[in-house]
């Protein structure tokens, strides 16, 4: 064994981070040690499309400052590539067949590119939007390129459209769904998204599947992306933006407990008593449906990294507030989703709709309690309503007031209210 | 450390706290101008919380685990671990709103008015003094010391 840590850390984006600061505050001599693929200094993985257009430099793509490391005393070993875990050995392997030992480790490897089954999809000009090194590559290629397809509109390929958009870019995106977002919006709420980007000049076409990326007679280039209707469409540079999947090959014969993602129990602990997992590779405990899942989004990988650490670090934390959130803007138009955003009514839930110039604000219910939500628009003091979700307060009789947008902490219930505005906000992990 | 407290017992909803904020937050600074016809719009991160005869102010109350800066996609929202207050480093802020989703007590608002970043209360870290606790009439606005865990 070349070297053993007190903290093993596999992976170095928002989850480890996470991990780190809050094993600093309560172990100042601790050894931690990260291992990542990447060589980059910790960057914001959301930020890469907008490190893309150049809108964002990359000094600002960085999610911590560029002490971090020698800050909290952290080894690094970055550029390898774990092959696996060992954990009756408390060690992993690196790429280069060296191990590493640990005392507790976090696994933080966060989520790979889903690469689908299109033929072509290895010729120069197709990207992938995962990596810095992605939008890196992809904004020297773009120099000379003046059309784009995007295959997938989730929110990494909107983001990507919206990126090359303002690069002056054609743009067209292609989905699969009959619309866009279509796991994160409704109807209404992914028709307002739509008109925002057509009336910002990308063209749309849902319900239309891949079936090639061409090349040229003259060239490997990536010249048309074919689609099942039968027409080609033509362009310099293609991204592929279909979603995301766990890591979960570094645990491969291992013994630790896996499904979609590595299983954590609420202390984000593995099956193994010092083996943790956070952030995009974990499947986690989701408080709204009271089961383990995968939710790869930035805010639970940064809490499940804290609460990962505090635990590894000995002291008793739990991840109770990692229900699904997200929040972006299409050129400046903000959307919001939490929880069961998509639920129409039954099984068991409630919907009340909003939709006027002010914007479109949807709230699901369930058994009383708020459960899910949209709002585009206006989204003023949005987190009331999550902070609600999140202490399951009843909202019987308060449907009409939260749907006005007109709810403040006054309409809380006394004790909850009491502790928002003289509360110390320590009670969430 | 120092915290803003807000008592609902001795509010009178009179608004100067928002107003004193909104002075803060323009240009001027200076309360005989920032309200002019012709000045640009200002912002407050307080809120006025009305209900029948009941009032109190809201603002930021730096969590101790603060959802705002774990959810901050670029790391512009940090707590200070000398001070334990939650800033935004404006020039990292991207304005994705996420904060905003994930503050519970509603305490962070959109400026729009010169790029679009997030702008919340900072107790008047450049100023020296929180300016509504200041110019609140009926002390329903007081600083406490608390202990930061």
């Amino acid at each position: 064994m070349s070297s053993t840590f007190d903290y093993l850390i596999v992976g170095n984006s928002t989850a480890a981070i996470g991990a780190i600061e809050a094993i600093r505050k309560l172990d100042s001599t601790g050894t931690i040690g990260v291992v990542a693929s990447e060589t980059e200094h910790t960057y914001s993985r959301p930020l890469i499309t907008y490190f893309l257009s150049g809108k964002v430099a990359e000094e600002n793509v960085y999610y911590r400052p560029l002490d971090f490391y020698d800050r909290y005393q952290v080894t690094r070993l970055l550029g390898h590539e774990v092959t696996s875990v060992d954990p009756t050995n408390n060690s992993v392997t690196l790429d280069n067949g060296e191990k590493i030992g640990y005392k507790s480790l976090l696994l933080a490897a966060g989520g790979a590119p889903i690469v689908p089954p299109i033929p072509g999809i290895d010729r120069p000009g197709v990207f992938f939007m995962n990596t810095m090194d992605d939008a890196r590559r992809a904004r020297g290629w773009l120099s000379h390129a003046s059309r784009a397809v995007v295959i997938g509109a989730g929110l990494t390929g909107l983001k990507t459209a919206e990126a090359l958009r303002e690069m002056n870019l054609e743009v067209t995106v292609v989905e699969l769904a009959p619309r866009v977002l279509a796991t994160t919006l409704d109807e209404t709420a992914s028709e307002i998204v739509l008109q925002t980007l057509v009336e910002n000049g990308i063209e749309v076409l849902t319900g239309v599947a891949v079936t090639a990326i061409e090349g040229s007679d003259d060239s490997n280039d990536v010249y048309a992306v074919a689609i099942d209707t039968g027409e080609k469409l033509v362009c310099d540079a293609a991204f592929i933006t279909v979603g995301v999947t766990p890591r979960i090959g570094i645990v491969e014969a291992s013994g630790i407990a896996v499904r979609k993602g590595i299983l954590v129990d609420r202390h984000m602990r593995t099956n193994i008593a010092n083996v943790y997992a956070a952030g995009d590779i974990a499947e986690a405990y989701d408080p709204l449906t009271g089961g383990q899942r995968v939710i790869p989004i930035l805010p639970n990988a940064y809490i499940g990294g804290r609460v990962a650490g505090m635990n590894m670090a000995g002291r008793a934390a739990e991840y109770n507030v990692g229900m699904s959130v997200n929040s972006v803007s299409f050129f400046h138009r903000p959307v919001m989703t939490a929880g069961f955003a998509t639920e129409e009514g039954g099984n068991g839930f409630r919907v009340f709709k909003r939709h006027d110039p002010k914007g479109y604000r949807k709230l699901v219910i369930r058994d009383g309690k708020l459960v899910g939500l949209i709002l585009t628009d206006d989204v003023e003091r949005a987190g009331l309503l999550t902070g609600m979700m999140r202490a399951g307060i009843n909202i019987d009789g308060m449907e009409d007031e939260l749907l006005d947008g007109k709810l403040g902490l006054i309409c809380l219930p006394p004790e909850i209210r009491e502790e928002r505005i003289h509360g110390r906000g320590r009670n969430w992990l | 450390m120092l915290r803003i407290k807000s008592d609902p017992n001795v509010c009178i909803g009179c608004g100067l706290c928002r107003i004193w904020c909104k002075v803060e937050h323009s240009p001027s600074k200076n309360i005989s101008k920032a309200f002019k016809p012709a000045a640009p719009p200002t912002l407050s991160c307080v809120e006025l919380e009305e209900r029948g005869c009941e009032s109190f102010a809201s603002m930021c109350r730096h969590c101790e685990e603060p959802l705002c800066v774990y959810g901050c996609i670029t790391g512009a929202m940090r707590k200070d671990p000398q001070t334990g207050l939650v800033t935004v480093d404006r020039s990292k802020c991207v304005g994705c709103w996420t904060c905003i989703l994930m503050c519970p007590n509603g305490a962070i608002v959109r400026d729009e008015r010169n790029g679009y970043t997030a702008l919340k209360c900072d107790m008047c870290l450049e100023r020296g003094f929180p300016s509504c606790v200041e110019h609140c009439p009926n002390d329903a606005l007081v600083i406490e010391e608390v202990e930061d865990v």
